[in-house]
């Protein structure tokens, strides 16, 4: 029988803030990204620590867990928004001035207030592709979409935020796996 | 696209980070997340397979957290053994019984100190600190550890470790071990470690193991059975210094009279000269079957049993029993959950406690260091009421009793009373085994 402890309880435990610990400032960066506000992104990360405690047994691959809580952190931002009407009347409010070519032709945006009106499912691609740099197999995994989903959601992402950026001067290319 | 890359890694990297607030609120997420962890004591065994264990082990937590804030003083602090450790490695360190080593070596501008080690036939524990003169900064948040242990000359396996970085260089860590039984009193170690962070080299420590060489071991416990057919057998007793452990497996008849959510548990109480009987501060149960009691009218229960000793004692009472909560049953996202009825009442003198009156507060006093309660009660399995302010989400647990007559005296840590201090205790009956109640004494 092997000296070595195998896992327990409280090893888990401990790995698991060791964990979190590395992992907060990135993960109340993204979830400010799609909030903007302070106390609902510290509310965001605590409800998505909480749920991952839960969950971590589950967890197999210890090297998966910036991806894991990644997911964990991105649903729990996704659902926040579902649930706050504000932040709904702003999505809708942006398709409207976003379908309007005179709305787009007086703005000049940088690329962060043009990231803020995207939609929260585009801002999620996003990051994951540029942030993260996490590929089309990988991001079609952490959000639960067909890969050929992803590749056309980040196209039509990249077009959107291209037409937003023109006035700017700023262009970017394609999406690629 | 790299300019898009790069533009919005700089838009996600430059967003402030409110760092003590951030702290504050993942320490606090971890907190919860524990303290709803308490939640799955009573959630069903399809989902997690040991309720008793986790029953236990949540218990055992609180307790230890509380108590923790009354007795760590200069040694606690400086100790990383005692910062660390179990209960029983906690007293260890406080009564001396850890070897100071002090062994020093350097690779690659990174230095690992061993500081101290502990050996029992149980486990073993050995502290180190990391220092290096690099910058914080260019280290990797995570530091990961590689290392071989050697007991006089014969390998016996390698390991890898994570630790925090940050934590790691501030206050130092540990590599803990078990199955040490063949580590003798004066064992050659040599702990290697042959990878840190993708630095291959040997920082390699050598000390003689000075272990604490204790062990006793009690064989053939009568098995205990009462006249409707219970049983009750206590099997492989053995205890070192730091840690009780036996086997136990328990046949029972199952009085279905009361519905609710019925579960098997085992108390163990430590019995003190003076007849102070300690309710031990850490015990895990890690159950084979499951101790949900189901349809059968009789259950058979199979469970390890390990008590990390914070008292020495060497007499024990062990008391199974099967407890039936009243609550309701709740979809978690995982599977099933069972909330426990709560019943609270002020922290106060003459207050009737329980949902069926189990408890009378007769008196409260407070000492140096404690928070003594004597309540009237003629409760058969001693799950006294806990006593918690839930604004300051503070949870204390008795931890001793003396009966005495129709009253006993219950000892808490110390406990800071104001207006939102509460009696607590879960709505429960309890099926008990009197004949089934076996004393063991290692000495």
């Amino acid at each position: 029988m092997s000296i070595f402890k195998s896992d327990s309880k409280r090893i888990d435990e401990q790995t698991f803030e060791t964990l979190v610990v590395s992992e907060q400032k990135k993960l109340y960066r993204i979830a400010y990204t799609y909030v903007k506000n302070e106390q609902t992104a510290l509310d965001i990360v605590q409800e998505t620590i909480i749920k991952a405690y839960k969950a971590f047994h589950k967890l197999k691959d210890i090297s998966l867990f910036s991806t894991w809580i990644t997911r964990i952190l991105i649903n729990t931002s996704l659902d926040y928004i579902k649930r706050s009407i504000d932040v709904i009347q702003l999505d809708v409010e942006w398709y409207r001035t976003g379908n309007n070519e005179e709305n787009n032709a007086i703005m000049s945006m940088d690329l962060a207030s043009a990231f803020e009106n995207l939609r929260p499912n585009q801002k999620t691609i996003l990051l994951l592709r540029f942030y993260y740099g996490y590929s089309i197999p990988e991001i079609a995994e952490i959000i639960g979409k067909p890969e050929g989903t992803v590749k056309s959601q980040l196209h039509r992402t990249l077009q959107v935020l291209r037409k937003k950026l023109t006035n700017g001067g700023d262009v970017y290319g394609e999406a690629s796996t | 696209m790299e300019k898009l890359r790069h533009e919005i890694s700089r838009m996600v990297d430059d967003i402030p980070v409110p760092d003590i607030k951030l702290d504050e609120t993942v320490q606090s997420a971890l907190i919860k997340a524990r303290k709803q962890g308490k939640q799955t004591m009573f959630r069903k065994q399809n989902i997690i397979a040991s309720l008793a264990s986790v029953f236990v082990v949540a218990f055992g937590i609180m307790l230890l957290q509380s108590f923790q804030e009354t007795t760590s003083g200069d040694i606690g602090n400086k100790s990383i053994l005692y910062q660390r450790g179990d209960v029983g490695l906690q007293r260890m360190v406080t009564e001396g019984h850890t070897q100071e080593l002090g062994l020093e070596e350097e690779n690659e501008g990174l230095t690992i100190i061993l500081e101290e080690s502990y050996v029992d036939n149980h486990q073993m524990a050995v502290s180190f600190r990391l220092e290096t003169e690099a910058a914080i900064e260019s280290l990797p948040k995570l530091t990961q550890i590689a290392y071989e242990l050697f007991v006089d000359g014969k390998p016996q396996g390698e390991g890898i470790s994570l630790f925090d970085t940050k934590e790691l260089l501030a206050n130092g860590d540990w590599f803990t071990f078990e199955h040490t039984k063949e580590i003798e009193a004066h064992s050659e170690l040599m702990l290697q470690i042959t990878e840190m962070n993708g630095v291959q080299e040997e920082w390699s420590f050598i000390f003689d193991s000075e272990k604490q060489t204790e062990y006793l071991v009690l064989k053939d416990i009568p098995s205990k059975k009462d006249d409707l057919g219970n049983t009750f057998d206590m099997k492989n007793v053995e205890m070192t210094p730091t840690t009780l452990k036996f086997i136990a497996s328990t046949d029972l008849l199952v009085d279905k009279s009361i519905s609710g959510n019925k579960t098997f548990h085992i108390k163990v109480i430590g019995i003190g000269d003076d007849g102070e009987m300690i309710l031990p501060e850490s015990v895990s149960i890690s159950s084979y079957v499951d101790p949900k009691v189901d349809y059968n009218r009789i259950e058979r229960f199979y469970d390890l049993i390990k008590v990390s000793r914070d008292v020495n004692v060497y007499s024990y009472k062990i008391i199974p029993y099967i407890v039936t909560l009243q609550g309701v049953e709740v979809k978690e996202e995982h599977g099933e959950g069972f909330i426990a009825n709560e019943h609270t009442t002020p922290f106060k003198e003459g207050e009737i406690i329980g949902s069926n009156s189990e408890f009378k507060v007769e008196n409260i006093k407070h000492e140096k260091d404690a928070t003594i309660v004597t309540y009237e009660t003629n409760v058969l399995i001693p799950n006294f009421p806990s006593i918690v302010n839930k604004e300051k989400d503070e949870y204390t647990y008795a931890v001793s009793f003396k009966n005495n007559g129709d009253k006993v005296e219950v000892t808490y840590p110390k406990v800071s009373v104001n207006s939102k201090t509460k009696f607590l205790l879960y709505e429960a009956g309890y099926q008990v085994f009197p004949e089934l109640e076996t004393r063991i004494d290692l000495k």
